[in-house]
């Protein structure tokens, strides 16, 4: 595997899809896109962290929950996140994703590329072939 | 599967393009608009045909595109008894909308003073990526914008009550449930009040500069060579949040419900049920926080008019709402129904004599406002039966893309469209160069192409036409 996350070609919106040798590579690489978008991912430093905890009975939604998430956390606390620790378990029917961010507060020197309004669930999905797990995302935009 | 030719002007999506179709579904569009509407805007267009309750067609306009769920330019008229509502049919930016200002300054006394105006539109009303107003709230206010839209800013100071009365819905729809919104929604909706945002949303000083139906004009205040401003802008993160949080209970509600859907981002629920009422009340909420955004931004544009003009006397024509969903009346087969519209990059187009447009505009139907991209033409027409009839009385909404953002960046640069519109008189100033490029005109499908095939249907007529001068984009 060449690549963590690929950019696909959208009319109006943004559309990646992101890869992993576990489920907690997949989703910390989806995360890595989409901060990818609005910052490039090697401006972003590492000064603070901060734990999340997202639950949920579909993995579909457990990735659109967290992306979702990772979004609010830019547009209120003005948060850019570049490194990912996660662990997802899985009790039952429900998924629990422990993440840990890591990155930097917005600051003067970031130049914020565009405006991602929200995540979609427009041809998501989590999957695992041949031992890689892949997800697909599309964020309005 | 091949569509089906209606007219020139009409294409028909048969039963059984995709799986699970309740209606067919019609695209308006010319031949050569068709030739470049994308497989899956077709599908999508398709998809939103297997929705519960969905009557007539799954209706697309002319600037059809992919979106997500339904695609742009999406009509879907659901019924009250037996169908859904969808927020993938209104969108995560919740009353994006269009509000037109006209005043009786001429443009070619404008022009001079066109530079400062500009550049002080762009200092006083806060625009670009999460961008922040200047405004200071409270929950307990902003939850009563939520609940009263653009009368909340009318009786703070922006305003005047007159002004209500040029917007649809009077800019409040009066089903909103403030208290239903989350708080993250509330603290994304705190700080952007009065701000234009980014993307496709604008800022933009024109001139009408042709008349089709004198009659319509003189009664909308329009008159050839006089100044207009545009205002494009939503619900910003209030109500992209709002859709967000909706979206998880939806999809949950789909399992609940046992409804089976092609597309998650198509998720519903049944009309009358805890979810339906609940997303409707909080779509509302978000519409209100839009129409109040717009109302400030008028205000404010008022300001910037009279410091630099010495004339702050912008007159609304009016405000239209191009993503949302609505509870109206229709007649279905010969019978009047109650109707839940959903209206995804597609503009209401009543006609004359109907009681949701102002006195004023009865006797011509309203005004429907057609934002073209930056720097070509806008239009401005009016609400037909015949839009009744066909398309729950909707019509277009704008340009939509042929062009990804990134594709545009990839074809343009933001100096040379800048300089580009320069040379053709339209000054373009915006946060930063490469959303010029993101927005360059021949991202676009022309405004002109699909405003001639609405005209030509029938289902809105062409009364003015708006050249562009000078724009403020985020």
């Amino acid at each position: 595997m060449c690549d963590d996350y690929i950019y696909l070609d959208h009319t109006a919106d943004i559309k990646f899809k992101a890869y992993g040798n576990t489920l907690e590579d997949c989703f910390s690489n989806a995360a890595k896109a989409m901060f990818n978008i609005l910052v490039p991912i090697n401006e972003i430093s590492i000064e603070l962290n901060q734990t999340v905890t997202i639950e949920s009975d579909d993995l579909d939604l457990l990735l659109y929950k967290w992306l979702s998430e990772l979004l609010y956390l830019f547009e209120v606390e003005n948060k850019l996140f570049s490194e990912f620790k996660i662990n997802i378990s899985k009790d039952g029917d429900k998924y629990t994703l422990d993440g840990i961010l890591y990155g930097e507060s917005v600051k003067d020197t970031h130049h914020i590329n565009i405006e991602i309004k929200a995540v979609t669930f427009h041809d998501l999905y989590v999957k695992r072939e041949n031992n890689v797990y892949t997800c697909q995302v599309v964020l309005d935009i | 599967m091949n569509l089906i030719k209606i007219t020139n002007n009409i294409w028909e999506v048969p039963v059984g393009y995709t799986e699970g179709m309740r209606v067919p579904g019609r695209i308006y569009a010319s031949e050569k608009l068709m030739g470049k509407v994308e497989t899956d805007a077709i599908k999508q267009n398709a998809n939103v045909a297997t929705l519960p309750g969905i009557l007539k067609y799954s209706i697309a306009m002319p600037e059809i595109h992919v979106g997500y769920g339904f695609p742009i330019g999406g009509i879907a008229g659901l019924d009250e008894t037996d169908g859904v509502i969808s927020p993938g049919g209104v969108g995560f930016d919740i009353n994006c909308g269009v509000r037109l200002l006209a005043t009786k300054i001429p443009i070619k006394d404008l022009l001079p003073r066109l530079n400062r105006l500009v550049e002080e539109i762009f200092k006083e009303i806060p625009s670009g990526v999460g961008s922040t107003g200047k405004l200071r709230l409270d929950t307990t206010e902003l939850k009563k914008v939520f609940e009263s839209g653009a009368r909340w800013a009318v009786s703070n100071g922006y305003g005047t009550e007159k002004d209500l009365n040029f917007c649809e819905e009077n800019g409040c729809m009066k089903d909103a449930s403030p208290d239903k919104v989350s708080k993250k929604a509330i603290n994304r909706g705190l700080p952007q009040l009065g701000t234009l945002g980014s993307g496709n949303h604008f800022l933009e000083i024109g001139c009408i500069d042709e008349i089709y139906d004198p009659d319509a004009a003189k009664v909308f205040g329009l008159e050839k060579g006089m100044t207009t401003v545009m205002i494009h802008t939503g619900s910003r993160g209030a109500g992209h949040q709002i859709c967000t949080d909706q979206l998880e209970i939806l999809v949950n509600a789909v399992k609940k419900y046992g409804i089976s859907l092609p597309d998650r981002q198509l998720a519903c629920a049944p009309l009358g049920s805890k979810e339906a009422e609940e997303y409707y009340g909080v779509m509302s909420a978000a519409a209100n926080y839009a129409w109040a955004n717009r109302q400030i931004i008028t205000h404010w544009m008022r300001e910037v008019f009279n410091k630099i003009l010495g004339d702050g006397d912008l007159k609304i024509v009016y405000d239209v709402a191009h993503n949302i969903a609505k509870i109206e009346e229709h007649v279905v087969d010969g019978k009047r129904k109650r109707v839940i519209v959903h209206r995804k990059g597609a503009t209401r187009a009543f006609p004359k004599n109907s009681k949701d447009i102002p006195a004023e505009y009865r006797s011509i139907g309203q005004p429907v406002l057609i934002p073209g991209s930056m720097g070509t033409f806008s239009y401005v027409l009016k609400g037909t039966d015949k839009a009744m009839e066909e398309t729950f009385g909707s019509t277009c909404h704008g340009a939509g893309r042929v062009l990804s953002r990134s594709s545009a960046k990839r074809k343009y640069r933001g100096e040379n469209v800048k300089k580009e519109l320069k040379d053709h008189g339209i000054i373009a100033k915006a946060v930063t160069d490469s959303v010029l490029a993101e927005e360059a005109p021949l991202a676009y499908k022309s405004s002109d192409d699909i405003v001639d095939v609405v005209d030509s249907v029938g289902i809105s007529k062409k009364v003015a036409k708006i050249r562009p001068y000078g724009v403020v984009k985020g």
